[in-house]
């Protein structure tokens, strides 16, 4: 279910970094077009620039060169305020390591994006029911994470990052700490958010396996794509 | 408000770190609100024990005052000086002369006169019993309740020459140094330690204020050639002057306290420091889901100013309860000061705790929100 406008557009970006006094670049003059409705997972050896280019379109990393548009905005000279406003409305991000605050239960992780957003406790408590109902988490959404599964953290995480409805889903190593069950759950899932939600996927990986979930994959190395077939 | 979850379950995470904070805020507000109220307690027993009318009349070159010894026959040659309304002896007898927390002061004065120099409240049958008995006497709030005296009860003080009293009334004198003392009348009491026709003082009451430094040098000029030379002065100025040195005692404790706070603040500062790099990686997530740096700084921030409002509580609230329910009471060069602590010094104390800790985090929480989140998500520090 794609359509043809792109939901992520990378124009000749090149992103150069110091390290130990040398410049790094791991892009060069890259470029991208992912249309809506996608699910395209990037694969690539470390130090490939894969991690960089995700950074770049979650809008949490500069490009050094060339222009980054995510979900219609073209975010390249966004200030950090104005980042951090279109992250809260225009991605979800799914880390390798969950990332869910221990303090908080299931139900309040999932919540905690939407308490930016002009919504009363009802209409939040719907949307956070609705996203755990998705990840077929409802009866533990007063778990707290340690009281959690690796694979249930992880959907719980993808609860949090689907709450607020972006059109693109950012995901790097999202199964890099699970099991193959779970990561095969997990996989499913964002599958079929892509699938039956129309959710952009952008997904970072080094498993061959995962990359069989992904409508395109992607090859990544010093910067340049190749594309393999599904 | 929303967030209000979050920052209460942040508090108590590390629940070790969070008490040793308040306490640390709790007992240096608590040490600051207990020495502002000194300040307010002298002031305030210089409003309410001398009087505006009243000179106070020592023996000169005395450093303590009440070791001042002065022949009562003064008394008749300073009525007959122009302004002169009226003049009472007073002897003092006391344990120590000093500053302490556990002075026993027994007052001789005329009981015919004591009414025109000092205010007290006791009904006026106590009062009646106590002027027409030998060996009455009339004790403050503070000293009966001190030594659980009532009314009837036959004292003596071992430690006061062995002094003998009939307790017939028990006074109120809010705030007035009184309120430690116990009065006789000064002929039983001279008679009682042998030493007839000898005061301490002699306080003079004047037809106005505006006479009291006029009369004051008359009647050291009437005493300049006699065996005892005389030293007078306002009442008020004369109470300041003498425990000027407690005064400045308590100013140094209060930049002491100030800069105990100061000290503070960097371990505050340390704390929520520690605290916010143990977080470094919450904060990113926060910041990818869309919070802003100036929103996670608030965060931070609310959460120290929480732990410090209830720490600065607590502290008021401690010394509130020592210094007005414990009825704390100092003598200080034979007058008794009553540390009070006011609503506006509960205040001060209050927002010093709250500035603190507000400037504590002010620039941990700020520094850290801004980490860019690629380097809080890889942990670098």
């Amino acid at each position: 279910m794609t359509n043809q406008s792109p939901a992520i557009e990378v124009t000749d970006v090149t992103k150069t970094y110091t390290k130990a006094g040398s410049d790094v670049t791991p892009l060069e003059r890259a470029n991208l077009v992912i249309k809506g409705g996608e699910f395209v997972v990037m694969m690539g050896p470390s130090g490939s620039g894969k991690s960089t280019l995700l950074n770049l379109v979650a809008g949490i990393d500069k490009p050094t060169a060339g222009r980054v548009v995510v979900s219609g905005e073209d975010i390249t000279d966004y200030d950090e305020d104005e980042l951090a406003a279109w992250r809260a409305r225009a991605i979800g991000y799914i880390f390798q390591q969950f990332n869910l605050m221990p303090i908080l239960t299931a139900y309040e992780n999932v919540e905690l994006p939407l308490l930016l957003l002009p919504l009363s406790a009802a209409q939040r408590r719907t949307l956070v029911e609705t996203a755990l109902e998705v990840v077929d988490l409802s009866d533990r959404a007063r778990h707290y994470p340690r009281q959690l599964s690796g694979g249930q953290e992880q959907r719980v995480a993808i609860a949090r990052a689907i709450v607020t409805d972006p059109l693109v889903i950012l995901a790097d190593e999202p199964t890099g700490n699970l099991d193959r069950a779970s990561a095969a759950a997990v996989m499913s899932l964002l599958a079929k958010l892509n699938r039956e939600f129309g959710k952009t996927v952008l997904l970072v990986t080094h498993d061959p396996f995962v990359a069989d979930f992904g409508g395109r994959v992607l090859h990544l190395d010093k910067g340049e794509f190749s594309e393999a077939a599904v | 408000m929303k967030l209000i979850v979050l920052i209460l379950r942040n508090l108590i995470r590390s629940k070790v770190r969070s008490a040793l904070t308040f306490i640390a805020i709790a007992i240096s507000v608590f040490i600051l609100a207990a020495l502002l109220s000194l300040d307010r307690g002298v002031q305030r027993m210089i409003e309410v024990t001398g009087g505006d009318q009243i000179l106070i009349v020592f023996e000169k070159y005395k450093a303590c005052p009440p070791y001042s010894r002065l022949p009562v026959h003064y008394a008749d040659q300073i009525e007959q000086l122009p302004h002169v309304t009226a003049v009472m002896p007073v002897r003092f007898l006391l344990s120590f002369c000093g500053t302490t927390t556990d002075l026993v002061s027994v007052h001789g004065v005329e009981p015919d006169l004591l009414r025109s120099f000092r205010t007290l409240e006791l009904p006026e049958e106590h009062y009646q019993a106590f002027a027409s008995e030998r060996g009455a006497a009339i004790v403050g709030r503070n000293i009966a309740a001190k030594y659980g005296w009532q009314v009837g009860q036959q004292v003596s003080l071992p430690q006061l020459k062995g002094i003998g009293f009939t307790v017939r009334g028990v006074f109120d004198s809010p705030g007035s140094s009184l309120e430690e003392v116990v009065l006789v009348d000064r002929e039983y009491l001279e008679t009682t330690i042998n030493e007839i026709g000898v005061t301490t003082m002699l306080l003079v009451e004047v037809d106005s204020p505006d006479h009291l430094d006029e009369t004051g040098a008359l009647i050291d000029e009437l005493t300049a050639n006699y065996d005892k030379q005389t030293k007078s002065g306002p009442e008020k100025g004369f109470i300041a002057d003498q425990i000027s040195g407690f005064k400045e005692l308590v100013r140094f404790s209060q930049l002491v306290a100030y800069a105990a706070l100061l000290m503070l603040l960097t371990a505050v500062a340390n704390s929520v420091s520690m605290s916010v790099r143990e977080r470094l990686r919450e904060m990113a997530v926060m910041k990818l889901l869309g919070f802003d740096s100036r929103q996670v700084a608030t965060l931070i921030m609310i959460e120290t100013t929480a732990l410090g409002l209830a720490a600065a509580l607590v502290g008021v609230g401690a010394a509130w309860a020592v210094v007005e329910m414990g009825h704390v009471a100092i003598s200080v060069e034979g007058f008794t000061m009553y540390p009070t602590l006011t609503w506006r010094i509960g205040l001060r104390a209050l927002a010093a705790g709250l500035i603190l800790t507000t400037v504590a985090s002010y620039l941990p929480a700020l520094g850290n929100a801004r980490r860019p989140i690629i380097e809080a998500l890889r942990g670098v520090d």
